[in-house]
């Protein structure tokens, strides 16, 4: 193969690294205005009065919008596809505010800093309610109501065999409570989109946004217009992480140009970003797993809340996704996962790179290693006996895992980690200490076993010789369109400069049920891009047999040529094949084939961290890091280890620094990036990256996903490290100076009652 | 609409013209990296910016007559790389690096960082710790020359009249004196393009013949609304030989300091062990190879 298995630069990465490339930030339209949000600077109330005249007298102001001038029309951003049964608890504009960063009004005006200024003049006053923050107060009987529901709006256990029972007879349990954050994408690009409103009312959104057709389908229901009047173009996007996943901005600016029959601006900047839109949802994790002696898990049990935040968009798919993975990792013949989901005065979760794994995987392996603790093993061996092997049947009846080579990930890692010497180095005695930890973890590779997954993809090649792929691809930054085009043009046997995708587009795209989510776009997409090419090509072969006058069998189709294996000297190029059977055959030499996923089979990692933690201060730096990927096969080395690099960078912000704070009337404290501290490039490790590629027979030349897995297991891993460094017990993330001086406080008062 | 006029005066002569019509809705312009955000978040639109940077006379990192001069308009980057300020002043280069990222310290000056007076600053300490001076000019075109606490008055507030810009860093040359700086930023394990959550400088001047440190300043920042000597700490220092002992005593004069500038808001207290951390790395910058010989970095007990 020419493409498949190296790598070839991102389709656009002249036009990036140019500055050439425009985001929807930099795009203008002739005439166009700009919004601005008001963002609601308390956490829970109503609106006991609100006046705008002011704002709309401001010179320039062409209108102000709050729920007093627009619809009520109930939605839930996180319903992706029709037919979906979600809880819709959100509107354009509410009178009740139930977070720091809620919507009041929006301002639109002839210019930014017009809609600016006209923002601040907008006088608000507020009935406050009281404010709840932490989930487990929202849980309770005499809480104050965030919604008309009960806060706990979801709730359902998962289980196979008898955890309770095996329980009992254990050697030995050990149960484990741990806090993860919320947490901000982070993504370089803002929220941002632009809409334009036709003379007959339709609309045009433009929206760095992970799937066309979601915006559509949200518009679509916020507006109360038929979904056939929107068209949505996926612009170039700065990184989303599942940020950009659900529609936030879209109805409203949708909205707002709906109304004033003009292309309207609404731009979101970082503070908006991280108060406004969707984080990564936190939880409460409760573990107990019960070992035999040998260190065999014979049983385990998963208690999780749910914290959504305000509203509810895809609470109960993360509560269902964490709770899933618990069943893909280890061979747990009894096991129970029981899920609550809760609103609290918080802002919104929702998608987040790895939809609830980061989650999951930080409380089940740190409480692993403290299983090897309370064993005396070590927790390499400990995992060694109980991880999956190939081809292991999911307890709960889930989709085949297939070719799960975890145990490979963590063979070949703990020996390039060299983890049996590290791990029992002798512990430095200074200031400074030293510790190895290291975390396994399983995700998916799209929706097949729970939701509809299928893409229609249309290939065709073009007389003047190319192949244009038509598909809802959405590119998010990290090298889908290539991918596509890679495995395209190996399938085919053509020069990749000749496969050509265009800019994903309702009118354009032909129907894709789930865009760029839950890990299924090199495995789903990428399946779906490789059968049309296998489709194409024997259409080809079968019209050049007529053509060339020949047998089927003696075609040869190669490096952009075809002929007649008894006639080498007489080849025809794709393009003047295509154009050949367009005019013998009246037939193009395209297809279009709407692909159902073949499968979900689980993909897997193992992460080795070293830490060094100053005692006196609390601070950790990572010194080394190791992440082991079972990825089937890696279609651009490159794209994956950049992947892994950026995901690690992530997990790392997670374990260390990374959490939304509030203070006690529920304002962002960290509402901006010199607060919101992520991990920047001097503080980053050299991250090593082992592929493990024994091949998904039912991926794309055995691909399996990547994305979001990569940043699953490095949070409890650099976790597991502090926590080997110091033997202290850390069960809120992130660890932060503080909480970890409060841990070794802890254990010094300890050691010396 | 209403909109900013810029000024670029190429000269103090034109600086001085440019701030006799200066008012309320007056700002100079230093590098901008803290100007330009307080200017948005506040929703100021319009008024007179008077940029510093067209003024090639206020961009000197000299000595003379016994002083080290900082012209207004170096920028960080520019002290920090500075031979002389590194030999001079060694705890001003060493904050100038920890300012910000690098494209910060490439557009930010110094002058800007003390007239923003910004609790968390990185220069005010290490300035404050050196006893410098801040040469000043109005619009009448008078100079005055200020002390650090007498330029920097509480939380973002400063003793300059509107009419008034800083134009020049005056750092007494002393014999025997070295100087450390060093700094946590705040509730995180990120090292760098940090907030100061607690940053120290010390200035100790210290006979190496006699092996007695005969002076010291050491300024605490981040810790109160303005950056203050630590006089215990100074005390421990003053008259005494750098021992391990020594710097035990030093450090938790650092760390009492800090506590009782904390006063007991919990959300604070993470500052103390900052203190330690801190006042360990500044010992060790100080005195670390004259108590291990160089070979190792000295450790509290």
């Amino acid at each position: 193969m020419k493409y498949v298995g190296s790598y070839v630069p991102i389709h656009d990465v002249i036009e990036k690294v140019t500055g050439k490339v425009k985001y929807v930030g930099d795009m203008e339209l002739p005439g166009m205005l700009h919004a601005k949000l008001l963002l609601s600077n308390i956490a829970h109330g109503r609106i006991k009065r609100i006046d705008t005249s002011k704002a709309e007298a401001l010179a320039g102001v062409k209108g102000v919008f709050t729920y007093k001038n627009s619809p009520v029309n109930m939605y839930n951003s996180h319903k992706w596809i029709d037919g979906l049964e979600v809880v819709k608890d959100e509107c354009l504009f509410s009178e009740k505010i139930r977070y720091y960063g809620d919507r009041v009004a929006a301002v639109v005006a002839i210019d930014k800093q017009t809609a600016e200024r006209a923002v601040r003049l907008i006088e608000v006053e507020y009935e406050e309610l009281p404010v709840i923050i932490d989930p487990e107060e929202a849980m309770k009987e005499d809480a104050v109501r965030i919604h008309e529901s009960d806060n706990v709006v979801f709730k359902k256990e998962l289980a196979c065999g008898y955890p309770e029972k095996e329980m009992e007879n254990a050697f030995l349990v050990v149960t484990d409570r741990i806090e993860t954050p919320k947490v901000h994408h982070g993504a370089m690009e803002t929220h941002g989109c632009i809409a334009d409103t036709d003379p007959s009312g339709n609309i045009t959104v433009w929206s760095p946004c992970q799937v066309i057709f979601q915006v559509q389908l949200i518009v679509s229901e916020a507006l109360g217009i038929p979904q056939s009047k929107i068209r949505v173009i996926k612009t170039t996007l700065g990184g989303s992480f599942g940020g950009k996943g659900q529609p936030t901005l879209e109805p409203i600016c949708a909205y707002l140009s709906s109304q004033l029959k003009k292309p309207v601006k609404l731009l979101m900047d970082r503070t908006e970003s991280i108060v406004g839109t969707r984080t990564r949802t936190k939880t409460i994790g409760t573990v107990k797993t019960a070992v035999d002696a040998e260190g065999n898990i014979i049983a385990r049990d998963i208690d999780v809340i749910v914290d959504m935040g305000a509203y509810f968009t895809n609470g109960s798919a993360v509560a269902m996704a964490m709770g899933k993975k618990a069943f893909k990792l280890y061979r747990i013949k009894n096991q129970r996962y029981n899920v609550v989901s809760v609103y609290t005065n918080t802002p919104i979760g929702g998608a987040a790179r790895g939809y609830g794994s980061p989650q999951i995987h930080a409380i089940t392996e740190i409480n692993m290693d403290n299983v090897a603790k309370g064993l005396g093993i070590d927790p390499v061996q400990l995992r060694l006996k109980n991880l999956v092997h190939p081809y292991d049947k999911d307890p709960i009846g889930g989709p085949e895992l297939g070719n799960a080579r975890v145990i490979d990930c963590v063979e070949k890692g703990a020996e390039a980690f060299g983890w049996k010497d590290r791990f029992e180095r002798r512990k430095d005695t200074g200031r400074f200490v030293r510790g190895v930890g290291m975390a396994c973890c399983a995700h998916g590779n799209g929706y097949f076993g729970a939701y509809p997954d299928f893409i229609t993809v249309s290939l065709r090649i073009t007389g003047d010789g190319y192949a244009v792929l038509k598909g809802a691809f959405h590119d998010l930054g990290c090298g889908t369109n290539t991918t596509m085009m890679q495995i395209v043009a190996d399938t085919l046997d053509l020069d990749i400069e000749k496969i050509c995708i265009p800019d994903t587009d309702t009118l354009v795209s032909p129907f894709d049920s789930a865009g760029t989510q839950a890990s299924r776009v090199t495995y789903v997409c990428g399946g779906a891009s490789m059968k049309a090419a296998q489709m194409v090509k024997e259409k080809m072969v079968r019209y050049s047999a007529g053509i060339l006058e020949c047998n089927i069998e003696d075609i040869v189709m190669k490096k952009g040529y075809i002929w007649d294996r008894n006639n080498e000297s007489h080849r025809i190029s794709y393009g003047d094949m295509a154009a050949l059977i367009e005019n013998r055959f009246s037939d193009e030499a395209g297809e279009t084939v709407t692909y159902q996923s073949p499968g979900n089979p689980a993909c897997y990692a193992a992460n080795f961290a070293e830490v060094e933690v100053d005692t006196v201060t609390g601070m950790v730096k990572v010194l080394d890091f190791l992440a082991v990927h079972d990825i089937g096969k890696a279609i651009n080395p490159g794209f994956v280890t950049g992947q892994i690099q950026g995901a690690v960078q992530m997990g790392i912000g997670m374990a260390l620094s990374e959490e939304i704070t509030f203070d006690k009337k529920g304002r962002v404290q960290n509402d901006r990036l010199g607060r919101y501290l992520v991990v920047n490039a001097p503080d980053m490790p050299d991250v090593k990256v082992i592929l493990v590629e024994e091949g998904e027979e039912s991926g794309p030349y055995g691909a399996k996903s990547l994305g979001e897995i990569a940043t699953v297991a490095a949070a409890p891993a650099i976790i597991n490290a502090i926590n080997n460094a110091l033997d202290i017990n850390i069960n809120i993330l992130p660890a932060t100076p503080e909480r970890i001086m409060e841990k070794i406080r802890a254990k010094k008062d300890a050691s010396e009652k | 609409m209403e909109q900013f006029l810029f000024d670029t005066p190429k000269s103090v002569k034109e600086l001085i013209e440019c701030l006799k019509n200066a008012d309320e809705s007056t700002y100079i312009l230093s590098g901008g990296t803290d100007l330009t955000i307080k200017l948005r978040s506040r929703g100021v639109y319009s008024g007179r910016l008077i940029d510093m940077s067209g003024i090639s006379e206020l961009r000197h990192i000299k000595t003379e007559d016994g002083f080290l001069k900082i012209g207004a308009n170096a920028t960080f980057t520019e002290i920090g790389e500075s031979d002389i300020v590194e030999k001079y002043a060694a705890c001003v280069a060493h904050a100038a690096r920890q300012v910000g990222s690098k494209q910060i310290r490439n557009a930010a000056r110094m002058a800007g960082n003390i007239a923003n007076s910004s609790p968390r600053g990185d220069s005010i300490p290490a300035l404050f710790a050196m006893d410098a001076r801040i040469r000043t000019i109005d619009g009448s075109g008078k100079t005055a020359i200020r002390t650090m606490d007498e330029t920097v008055t509480g939380i973002g507030r400063n003793s300059l009249k509107k009419d008034e810009a800083i134009i020049e860093i005056i750092i007494p040359i002393k014999k025997d004196l070295i100087s450390a700086f060093g700094k946590y930023g705040r509730e995180s394990s990120r090292t760098t393009v940090v907030i100061a959550n607690l940053n120290v400088a010390a200035a100790v001047e210290y006979n190496r013949i006699n092996n007695v440190i005969n002076d010291a300043s050491i300024v605490v920042g981040s810790a109160a609304p303005v950056p203050y000597h630590a006089l215990a700490a100074e005390n421990i220092l003053k008259g005494s030989k750098p021992t391990a002992e020594l710097g035990e005593r030093f450090v938790a004069a650092l760390m009492e300091h800090v506590r009782e500038s904390i006063n007991g808001v919990r959300r604070y207290e993470n500052k103390i062990d900052e203190a330690a951390g801190v006042g360990i790395n500044i010992y060790n910058m100080l005195f670390g190879d004259i108590i291990t010989g160089g070979d190792s970095k000295w450790e509290r007990k």
